[in-house]
């Protein structure tokens, strides 16, 4: 009963996100919370975290953040012009002011080499946004449409994470400095406009997005978990294309039943008549198994509009592997699914 | 008769002039560049900053290589580019030849205790078997304009040079091709990757010797007299700061050319122990380089490489107190108009 009195009583705590959930297409929403590394120098280093950079373009107008083609500088300049609202929270009910957020105190001890004495002062630095913005934080809600059997993402709000010490200067954790509102407007990418593209995979710890969802926004009866829909789908409909993860080729009727109902042949050791014996197993796979899900987004920085896009691409199943004994060994996209451009 | 005698004794009058610059000073260089630097940071203290880098998704493991030295050997499978043997450009040879796959390698084996040497297949790996790129290039210098301009004649790939026994000894023009000197506009969507190169490492810093021609080997005293001169009394030719950003003033052009330091003589003996004095230098006797600024682009609808130039600063050497030297940096820019 309760948790009937929360599935209703639901959209109306959520005013914001209601008119994107009444479509009743949507039968599953989740709000996801990712942390994202976005800003990594290196284009080969990049890739191992889920990060490939699509577009950079130095222009005239911003020649100031030529020597630091990252995000951070490109959001940092955006507030500090006051051209990006900011905010204290992320549901955006306190604007933030960029003056003193952007400001560093900090207390140095002077020594003076005549008197030999410690002089204490403070001193006011500005902030440093490559080195300071050490990740991301995105909020949003991913949603799962029935007729068609694909996801889609609204964003909601994002933060750059900043480094949170306490008085001796020890690292605690990290903590968002202030928020910001993307949207999810999908951008020419050959836009002169657009000076900042990168394709993100959510491969990095703090970015998985759980099928053990704690916030669900909506779900619809018989939709517990739309994997049991969308595995339906791939096994019966064959007009709706899903893609390989090694080609992004479009698999094959045969490629899909043998992806969802694998068999295979077991060889197994008697200890006492030291007979070797071969079984087959069905491998079926459930989708209650699947226990992640990986987001393709990209991102997109506009400079004319100083907004930043985040659009989804495509969602993958991520299938855990486990060898004989039952124990982890790694795990692995099962298919992709794409997003409705 | 006055006329006559005035073209008679012209040239003697002359002879106690500062040499001339001709109206058009022209010389051959060679630099070599390391351009593909995969950390945007480290690039930067290489001379380095991509200006655009645009790619394709190809799919979802794949996005088209950010690297010149796939860019170009994606255009040379593709027979889109067309390479030669030599630096003029004069003998044409094709992808087989210059990377035919196979390397001979000496193997030893451990039964025998024999070296053999063996055929064994190499698969090409441009981003790591391109170590740098070779650039054959005429600078010019217009007196009378007052501006520089370049002319990109050949551009190699330099692989790794071996010996017999597979060691290192070098480095060595895979194959030579010609790239453009027209300026393409950056925001093309054909134009997929660009740098901009300072020449701030240590093989492409144009050092004045290399700059004279041999034939005229005095022109290298001229060249760099017309810069002063220019600098000095053309006001109407802009000059930008060491960082190329700020155009410098009247006042601040004339103290850059003509400076003298006011320093203190220290005597270890005497009543005083010191006096003071000056030193007026030539500012030219610390001139022993010339910094190109050139942008690369690649347009990859044409699959073409253009190399256009955009600054020229006289680098000028800086020594401490002692005489020793500490660092060089820019006189000043001049920028190229386009």
């Amino acid at each position: 009963m309760r948790l009937l009195l929360f599935f209703l009583l639901l959209p109306a705590l959520l005013p914001a996100q209601s008119s994107f959930l009444k479509d009743p297409d949507i039968v599953w929403a989740a709000e996801i919370e990712q942390d994202w590394m976005v800003d990594i120098p290196s284009l080969d280093e990049e890739w191992d975290y889920g990060v490939s950079t699509l577009k950079l373009l130095r222009t005239d107008r911003n020649v100031p953040d030529w020597m630091s083609p990252y995000l951070a500088g490109l959001v940092f300049s955006a507030a500090k012009a006051h051209k990006l609202p900011i905010f204290e929270d992320p549901f955006f009910k306190a604007p933030a002011n960029p003056e003193s957020l952007f400001v560093r105190t900090d207390t140095i001890v002077m020594f003076d080499p005549d008197t030999y004495e410690e002089k204490i002062q403070v001193i006011d630095n500005d902030l440093d946004p490559v080195h300071a913005f050490k990740a991301w934080r995105l909020r949003q809600i991913l949603a799962y449409h029935r007729k068609s059997a694909t996801w889609s993402t609204t964003v909601e709000a994002i933060a750059p994470l900043v480094v949170v010490r306490n008085a001796e200067g020890d690292s605690l954790g990290m903590s968002p400095l202030f928020w910001f509102r993307p949207d999810d407007k999908r951008a020419k990418l050959t836009s002169n406009y657009i000076v900042w593209a990168k394709l993100v995979r959510s491969k990095q710890k703090g970015n998985y997005v759980s099928m053990d969802v704690r916030q669900p926004v909506k779900i619809t009866d018989g939709f517990q978990n739309p994997l049991r829909h969308l595995f339906n789908v791939m096994a019966t409909d064959m007009k709706t294309p899903f893609y390989s993860t090694m080609d992004d080729k479009v698999l094959t009727p045969v490629e899909r039943t043998s992806m969802l109902s694998r068999s295979d042949t077991v060889v197994t050791f008697d200890p006492e008549t030291y007979e070797e014996k071969m079984r087959i197993v069905h491998n079926d796979i459930n989708p209650e198994d699947i226990k992640n899900l990986r987001l393709y987004q990209t991102w997109y920085w506009d400079e004319r509009r100083n907004r930043l896009s985040i659009c989804l691409d495509a969602v993958a199943p991520i299938r855990d592997i486990l060898d004989v004994d039952g124990n982890f060994r790694y795990s692995m996209p099962l298919f992709i699914r794409k997003a409705r451009k | 008769m006055r006329p006559l005698l005035f073209c008679m004794l012209f040239p003697a009058v002359l002879a106690g002039q500062p040499p001339v610059l001709p109206e058009r000073w022209s010389a051959e260089i060679e630099q070599d560049w390391v351009v593909d630097i995969p950390s945007l940071q480290t690039e930067s203290d290489s001379g380095i900053t991509t200006v655009k880098l645009l790619r394709s998704v190809k799919n979802d493991y794949s996005v088209s290589s950010p690297y010149l030295a796939d860019l170009f050997f994606d255009a040379l499978v593709d027979e889109k580019i067309q390479v030669f043997k030599d630096a003029a450009l004069t003998t044409p040879t094709d992808l087989m030849e210059v990377y035919p796959g196979k390397e001979l390698v000496w193997t030893f084996d451990p039964e025998t205790y024999e070296e053999k040497q063996s055929l064994v297949w190499v698969e090409p790996f441009p981003i790591y078997d391109f170590k740098a790129w070779r650039l054959r290039q005429t600078v010019t210098y217009h007196r009378k304009n007052a501006t520089w301009g370049t002319k990109v004649l050949a551009v190699a790939p330099l692989v790794t040079l071996k010996n017999d026994r597979g060691d290192s000894v070098g480095l060595r023009p895979l194959c030579w091709f010609r790239p453009e000197n027209t300026r393409p506009d950056l925001r093309s969507d054909d134009v997929v990757w660009a740098k901009t190169m300072v020449g701030v490492q240590q093989k492409n810093e144009v050092p004045v010797d290399l700059l004279s021609p041999p034939e005229n080997s005095d022109s290298l005293p001229k060249l760099l007299v017309a810069l002063k001169d220019m600098a000095e009394n053309d006001l109407h030719v802009p000059l930008f700061d060491s960082s190329d950003e700020h155009l410098l003033s009247p006042g601040e052009r004339s103290s850059l050319i003509s400076r003298s330091d006011a320093f203190i003589y220290c005597f270890t003996e005497g009543p005083n122990g010191e006096s003071t004095g000056v030193i007026r230098y030539d500012v030219l006797d610390n001139i022993h380089s010339i910094r190109l600024v050139q942008i690369w682009y690649w347009d990859d609808r044409r699959r073409r490489l253009s190399v256009c130039l955009d600054a020229v600063a006289p680098m000028q050497n800086i020594f401490d107190n002692e005489g020793n030297f500490r660092f060089s940096r820019p006189l000043f820019y001049m920028r190229v108009k386009d």
